[in-house]
């Protein structure tokens, strides 16, 4: 595949709490190849979202970065993010990769017109002429298939929820970032404005030539969109494939047990068949492989060894039983 | 006779000077032992329907009939009786049991009030029963926890099993999983699907995702919302494979499936728009015609529909699909 944009290596991150460290991130590696779509799945707890406020440090203060590193490549210059200053990620920060947040709403500040928070933005990456930058916000707002005239005098709640995630949109384009990272783009979304949601990523990626990573509990969107699929568990990236292979050869038995939980609109009526339990406690993990208490597939050895991360032909999964996991998975097909 | 009948339900709020009318005319009959989802996008008036049908909240017009009675004329045991026989499963787990009170608190106070319990050791020895009908064990250990030391799914659970304490006919339940996250998701459908077919109580699931009715309502029905009309109403099969209204086939159309090669090759229904027009400055004639593709000039602008049967069980309200012999088949095949 192309040239890799961001090189992830053993990113792990705790929370503080009162019962003890949460680990949200644990050694996380992988690479981001430009211009390529890049879903990451899981349940809420499984620090999908911590990871994208990781890969541009954008955590709260109860976090705490433990151990390693984020380069982001830009032709011959890699940059490490982790040992830049707060000044300089902060211009990193939207000029170079951005992040829009989950709900739409709460991204804004309700007090000004959706005019200045182009301006604002703007202003602090170093762009200084004002109507230039309306200029832009115009084009922008224009390529996400909304009427300027009418949005940029307006305040937020003036806006419906659909019309929020489309400025939002133009306004993460507005430094023209190489690295989008879109947090449940779509989730508040009703389907027929989801729908066009998802057609306008696919066109804004065309024009504007962008990586990107979202983050979803949602499988079908992943489907949809991603060229790539993460599967989050536990902190941990668990497996790593295209989108097609995700789906119709998992190998790690929570994709697979993902797969079979969620109903489809075509074909037969198919039983949905639950993972049973729930996630684990962050603070209080258990022994081996984490997803081992919920798993059909557990050994004795999944109790005891926690199986790394591991490619086979392009295929990266951490299980110690993934040809079992494929054998049935194709079984069920 | 219906367990349950909207017969031309119409709900209206005030809005300062403004009158919205969120739920307009509705007609819907629920049989004993019925699944029916209701389907729509939000405001579509579907919450506000499902609380009507649970009786809380009162219409602005129509009756509602519970076992051929009109509730609002019922005596005040049979009021009773009625609400005894009617329930409703909120969506948010987290915000709809009392944080202070134990599950068996909570499970037990109606047991105790409506006298399915003679004394606490009774109420225990049935409080534990319920939780099992709801697979929620250790139930012993449970009882005596509070909501907060549960997950969203347990406390999911908790809540089917309090409307299940005063032996309902009848549930209402209100995206009833859609907080819930996807992996657990499957098991509080099978769940609600077993007590449907081991107690026979009948449900009014209201969701947003049709996939999901798709598979919960399989063998009931489906009915459609939009700006507070019932649009198409019919048996799950028949809705699912060949929709008959083009809001319908849009939203079908709209959906992403869980599956790339399908998802990726799925024929697409473009809208002329994508606004969802405003309940207080509702389009004449057909609501859905601005947005619609295949609308007729001069019709479709002017006279609103009626929902009428075009096939064996199949309601729709749409002057297309009338024109149309297999209208369906028409719309689906619409624009990509």
């Amino acid at each position: 595949m192309a040239d890799t944009v961001l090189e992830v290596r053993d990113l792990s991150l705790e929370y503080r709490s009162r019962r003890g460290p949460v680990k949200a991130l644990r050694n996380v590696s992988f690479d981001l190849y430009k211009g390529e779509t890049l879903a990451l799945i899981g349940e809420s707890g499984c620090g999908k979202s911590t990871m994208g406020f990781a890969l541009i440090r954008l955590t709260p203060g109860t976090a705490k970065i433990t151990n390693g590193n984020v380069t982001f490549v830009d032709g011959p210059n890699r940059i490490n993010l982790m040992e830049m200053s707060e000044n300089e990620i902060r211009r990193f920060r939207w000029t170079d990769m951005a992040m829009m947040l989950q709900a739409a709403l709460n991204a804004y500040n309700p007090l000004i017109r959706i005019q200045d928070h182009f301006i604002d933005t703007a202003k602090a990456h170093g762009l200084n002429n004002k109507s230039e930058i309306i200029a832009r916000a115009r084009r922008l707002l224009t390529g996400v298939q909304l009427d300027a005239d009418r949005v940029l005098p307006a305040y937020p709640h003036e806006l419906s929820g659909g019309m929020r995630q489309r400025v939002l949109l133009a306004l993460g384009l507005l430094m023209q970032p190489k690295i989008i990272i879109l947090d449940e783009p779509t989730t508040a979304l009703d389907i027929l404005t989801q729908r066009s949601i998802i057609e306008l990523l696919r066109k804004l990626k065309d024009e504007f030539n962008f990586t990107m990573i979202f983050i979803s509990h949602d499988l079908s969107l992943a489907a949809e969109l991603a060229d790539r699929v993460a599967t989050m568990y536990a902190g941990q990236i668990v497996e790593l494939t295209d989108v097609f292979s995700a789906f119709e050869k998992p190998r790690h038995p929570y994709t697979f047990g993902l797969t079979r939980a969620v109903p489809t609109l075509h074909g037969a009526v198919e039983k949905l068949e639950s993972i049973p339990g729930s996630p684990p406690d962050l603070v209080f993990m258990p022994s081996g492989c984490k997803f081992h208490p919920r798993c059909p597939f557990a050994t004795d050895k999944c109790k005891e060894v926690e199986p790394k991360l591991t490619a086979y032909g392009g295929h990266q999964v951490a299980c110690h039983n993934w040809q079992q996991v494929l054998e049935e998975s194709q079984k069920a097909r | 006779m219906a367990l349950l009948e909207l017969k031309h339900i119409t709900k209206q709020f005030r809005q300062g000077k403004k009158v919205v009318t969120a739920v307009d005319d509705v007609n819907l009959a629920i049989q004993d032992k019925e699944i029916i989802c209701l389907v729509g996008e939000s405001g579509c008036g579907k919450t506000t329907t499902g609380k009507m049908a649970a009786g809380l909240l009162d219409q602005t017009s129509g009756q509602i009939l519970f076992e051929g009675k009109d509730i609002s004329k019922l005596s005040g045991p049979e009021f009773m009786a009625y609400r005894r026989s009617v329930q409703m499963v909120h969506q948010d787990p987290f915000s709809s049991l009392n944080p202070v009170r134990t599950i068996y608190q909570t499970i037990s106070a109606p047991l105790l009030y409506h006298k399915f319990a003679k004394d606490e050791r009774d109420a225990r020895r049935r409080s534990i029963e319920i939780l099992e009908m709801v697979d929620l064990t250790p139930a012993e250990e449970i009882l005596d926890k509070f909501p907060h030391q549960l997950s969203g799914g347990q406390r999911q659970r908790v809540s089917v099993a309090r409307a299940l304490t005063v032996n309902p006919k009848f549930i209402v339940a209100d995206e009833a999983v859609s907080m819930v996250d996807v992996s657990i998701r499957a098991s509080l459908l099978n769940m609600l699907r077993r007590l449907n077919q081991e107690l026979g109580v009948s449900f009014l699931f209201i969701t947003h995702d049709l996939a999901l009715a798709k598979y919960f309502a399989w063998e009931g029905r489906v009915g459609v919302m939009y700006t507070g009309r019932m649009v198409e109403l019919s048996r799950s099969p028949s809705l699912i494979e060949k929709p008959l209204h083009p809001y319908t086939a849009a939203l079908m159309s709209a959906i992403p499936e869980a599956d790339p090669r399908l998802t990726r090759s799925k024929e697409r229904i473009v809208l002329r728009s994508d606004d969802i027009p405003s309940l207080t400055k509702l389009p004449p004639g057909c609501h859905f015609h601005p947005r619609c593709p295949v609308w007729l000039e001069g019709k479709c602008d002017k006279v609103q529909p009626i929902l009428t049967e075009m096939g064996p069980g199949h309601q729709v309200a749409c002057h297309v699909a009338f024109d149309i012999t297999g209208g369906g088949s028409k719309i689906s095949a619409g624009t990509r």
